[in-house]
């Protein structure tokens, strides 16, 4: 069962408003949602962690 | 759309059900036990595989779907089938379980007669469980859980993960306190500093030249005895030789006589065997014998054999000599290549300004080829060599300090590493959890949101349906919403009677509150895809009464536009008899009518009054069944008293009793005040051209009727308190001759009721040519 179009809509717009996600991997998360997929929030997580923290993520010289 | 039932509860014999699909509503009308609740339980199922209307009763031992069975069939030969757009969808049963197969485009979903007020009056848990599919957003509830579980676990990895940090700086305090006890707790990190201001590379780098170093000394001290050694063996060789020259020349002095006298010797035995005479001296040719020369060439022998020793003697010290050199050569040119380590390592250690090195003992200096490395230069090195022991101690002791050091670093770094790694992780942890906390809030946020304007959507549209039944009635806002602080909790409140917040089962009458779930359940299935959706309301809107009937039958028919197809089962009679007659629109409907179940026949269609017409007349002119007579008259006259009262909307009881359906004493009422109405009852008979053969006036056969209503209680059905009053063959065929009187005066050939009125001025048949014509078309005023 996809998801109600409104409710993918509102979903996208928060998520985007509040920054939390890449406007790319937002649209993954709710394309996924729309199918009815399971999510791997840890690798959606970590290449957010990435994006956002590169240093921390950085092997160690 | 056609459904197929058999060996099904009360279906034996085959039955069908046609529903027409131009049509979105079917009214399926019925009288208590005619079947309408196995319809719908076949249909549950076909659809669902359950027991329908079973599910909820008590029925005995054993599977419930055992009891769908009819009860002179057997199990193999249920069969229900539901055919859509050319698809066929059939179940059977298959030991207890249902045995579905094939599939058509529509779903089920059946409302019957006893859940109509649960939607309604449970509590908002259960509330909650009925309407939980049209609310209920299963991917965002997983992944909230996926979230929440991936939060906890990072909190477990943060615990386990801060702990280490912990050990870890435990640990360099500790390394702390035994490397320097005297130093305050504060002065660690300084002294962290100051134990790793040598990178762990030079550190490597300072170790490998102390070990080096100490490798050649070591080296150098250990192949000291081997090359003594050896000085002295080329010596020992060199003497040997010497003796064994000296021995060889006097030994080749002493026997050069005899090397030439053994070859005269050796010829003179040659030419002793080539002689025959043997026993003669080839030389003097004196007689000699055998014995006395084989004892000169002994002698001989003996002598140049002791030659011969020696000079073995001095080859084999000419050979050890040879030897002792080599060994000397080989032992001499490792000492020089160890040496010429040790000078690089010394040199190496020197420019590191780590160690105040003594230099190297002079010896040991200015060597250009391991042919420098003479006795006299051993001797040398010899005198010296307890000089290099300061060197050789400090490198031990330095290489032993900076060992220690090495192992501290490794340790600090060590421990340092990991709270770096740890707290690194940390922070990535605590982003993990601050983002997975924050998308798990907005998915739960939007959910509710979500849910709850579905919900107020649902209220909104389920309030106005009430309000077109309940019209002017003070029931305002009512709201359906999800309860925030409870979980799968579903609320029902409403502005009544000017009160906020008022529950409707606290102030609503029983009917209310049915109408009330009716419209919740239609606006409920309204948003899920509703054009595939076929509702059967299995005599959902019993509690209805007359004054309502009309409003819910038109809001029916209107909301059926939005379904694929609506049932509506009902034993209402009145429904039917409105809309029979004309009195509730017919237009996009399909009535249905279902005759009287028996064992034997199970569900049957109503043949109509025709089909009892001509039992009747069967009945009637055999004359010997005057219970059948009776019950056959009543019949009759109920369709054509009910067809009378209805198209003249004469006043029948708003409540029809218990039963919910008109009694013939209920019509007889209805008609028998209308005196003006009875006076202008007539029937026009036409031939083929149109032309009124005919005029049967219908006040004085009602009236004959009437008269002997009595007899068709008192022997055509079970109140037989009247029984044994009277004759009752006579009575009852007269009351049947009564009847069909009647019949032959209002019903056409094919004993039809006159109940179209497309002229405009009377009530006729159907079909192309009009032969009964019944007046007045309304009832006069």
């Amino acid at each position: 069962m996809s998801l109600p179009s409104e409710l993918k809509e509102k979903l996208s717009e928060q998520l985007l408003k509040e920054k939390l996600l890449a406007p790319e991997s937002i649209d993954k998360v709710v394309s996924q949602l729309d199918q009815n997929k399971p999510i791997n929030w840890n690798l959606v997580l970590n290449q957010q962690l990435k994006s956002e923290l590169p240093d921390i993520d950085a092997p160690e010289n | 759309m056609l459904l197929k039932i058999e060996a099904f509860r009360g279906v034996n014999q085959p039955f069908e059900l046609k529903f027409d699909t131009k049509r979105h509503l079917t009214v399926l009308y019925g009288e208590n036990g005619c079947g309408k609740t196995t319809i719908a339980d076949a249909f549950e199922f076909l659809f669902k595989g359950t027991a329908g209307s079973l599910e909820e009763k008590s029925v005995g031992a054993g599977a419930k779907t055992n009891r769908l069975v009819h009860l002179e069939r057997k199990k193999a030969d249920l069969k229900v089938s539901f055919t859509e757009q050319n698809q066929t969808r059939s179940a059977t049963l298959s030991g207890t379980k249902p045995n579905l197969t094939g599939s058509v485009p529509s779903r089920l979903q059946v409302l019957s007669r006893k859940n109509v007020s649960k939607l309604i009056d449970e509590t908002p848990a259960k509330r909650y469980e009925r309407i939980q599919e049209f609310v209920e957003v299963p991917a965002l509830e997983r992944e909230e859980k996926a979230l929440r579980d991936l939060v906890n676990s990072e909190k477990t990895r943060q615990k386990s993960q801060l702990a280490l940090i912990g050990q870890s700086e435990d640990r360099l305090s500790e390394l702390h306190q035994q490397h320097d006890p005297t130093a305050a707790p504060d002065q660690r990190n300084q002294w962290l500093k100051s134990v790793l201001a040598e990178s762990d590379e030079t550190t490597a780098e300072h170790l490998t030249i102390l070990t080096d170093l100490k490798q050649e000394i070591t080296s150098l001290r250990n192949d000291f005895t081997p090359l003594k050694d050896s000085y002295q063996s080329v010596d020992i060789a060199e003497k040997k030789l010497k003796e064994e020259e000296d021995a060889l020349k006097k030994a080749t002095l002493a026997h050069s006589g005899d090397l030439a006298n053994a070859v005269q010797t050796l010829q003179q035995a040659k030419d002793f065997l080539s002689k025959d005479d043997a026993d003669l001296c080839p030389v003097c040719d004196t007689e000699i014998g055998h014995a006395t020369l084989a004892q000169k060439v002994d002698e001989k022998l003996s002598r140049l054999s002791a030659l011969s020793s020696q000079a073995k003697k001095h080859e084999t010290a000419k050979q050890a000599l040879t030897k002792a050199h080599t060994t000397q050569e080989t032992l001499q040119k490792t000492y020089f290549g160890i040496i010429q380590r040790l000078s690089v390592a010394q040199i190496a250690a020197v420019e590191t300004e780590q160690w105040d090195l003594p230099e190297l003992v002079a010896p040991l200096l200015g060597l250009e080829d391991p042919s420098d490395l003479s006795s006299d230069w051993f001797d040398g090195l010899t005198a010296v060599a307890g000089d290099l022991k300061p060197l050789a101690e400090l490198v031990e002791k330095s290489q032993a300090a900076l060992q220690l050091r090495n192992d501290l670093q490794k340790q600090i770094r060590s421990a340092l590493k990991l709270v770096k790694d740890n707290t690194r992780e940390g922070k990535a942890i605590d982003f993990t959890i601050q983002r997975a906390e924050a998308i798990g809030a907005i998915l739960r946020a939007r959910r509710i949101a979500y849910a709850n304007t579905t919900l107020n959507s649902i209220a909104e549209d389920f309030a106005k349906l009430y309000s077109t039944l309940h019209p002017q009635e003070d029931l305002e806002k009512i709201r359906l919403f999800l309860d925030p602080k409870q979980k799968s909790s579903a609320n029902l409140s409403g502005h009544l009677f000017g009160k906020e917040d008022a529950s409707p089962v606290a102030y609503l009458s029983e009917s209310h509150l049915d109408t009330l779930a009716l419209c919740l359940f239609i606006a409920l299935q309204k948003r899920n895809e509703p054009e595939k959706t076929i509702l059967y309301l299995d005599d959902a809107i019993a509690s209805v009464d007359e004054a309502h009937m009309e409003r819910l039958y038109h809001l029916l028919l209107d909301q059926a536009q939005h379904f694929r197809h609506v049932i509506i089962s009902s034993h209402y009679q009145p429904l039917r008899f409105k809309f029979r007659w004309g009195l509730l629109t017919n237009s996009g409907v399909d009535f249905v009518e279902l005759g009287q179940w028996s064992l034997e026949k199970g569900i049957t269609h109503s043949k109509g009054p025709n089909s009892e017409i001509k039992l009747l007349r069967k009945y009637v002119d055999a004359a010997d069944d005057a219970s059948t007579i009776a019950a056959k008259s009543g019949l009759v006259l109920e369709r054509i008293l009910d067809f009378l009262t209805g198209i003249y909307q004469c006043r029948l009881p708003r409540n029809p009793g218990s039963e919910q359906r008109w009694t013939l004493g209920h019509y007889h009422s209805g008609l028998k005040g209308e005196k003006k109405l009875l006076g202008s009852l007539r029937c026009d008979h036409l031939d083929d051209e149109g032309t009124v053969i005919k005029t049967a006036e219908l006040s004085p056969l009602l009236e004959d009727i009437f008269n002997r209503l009595e007899v068709r209680n008192a022997v055509g059905c079970h109140f037989k308190e009247l029984a044994g009053h009277f004759d009752e063959t006579t009575e009852a065929t007269a009351l049947g001759n009564a009847t069909l009187a009647l019949v032959e005066a209002l019903c056409d050939e094919q004993d039809t009721l006159p109940d179209r009125k497309k002229d405009g001025c009377s009530w006729h048949n159907r079909g192309n040519k009009v032969t009964r014509r019944l007046y007045p078309l309304l009832k006069p005023e």
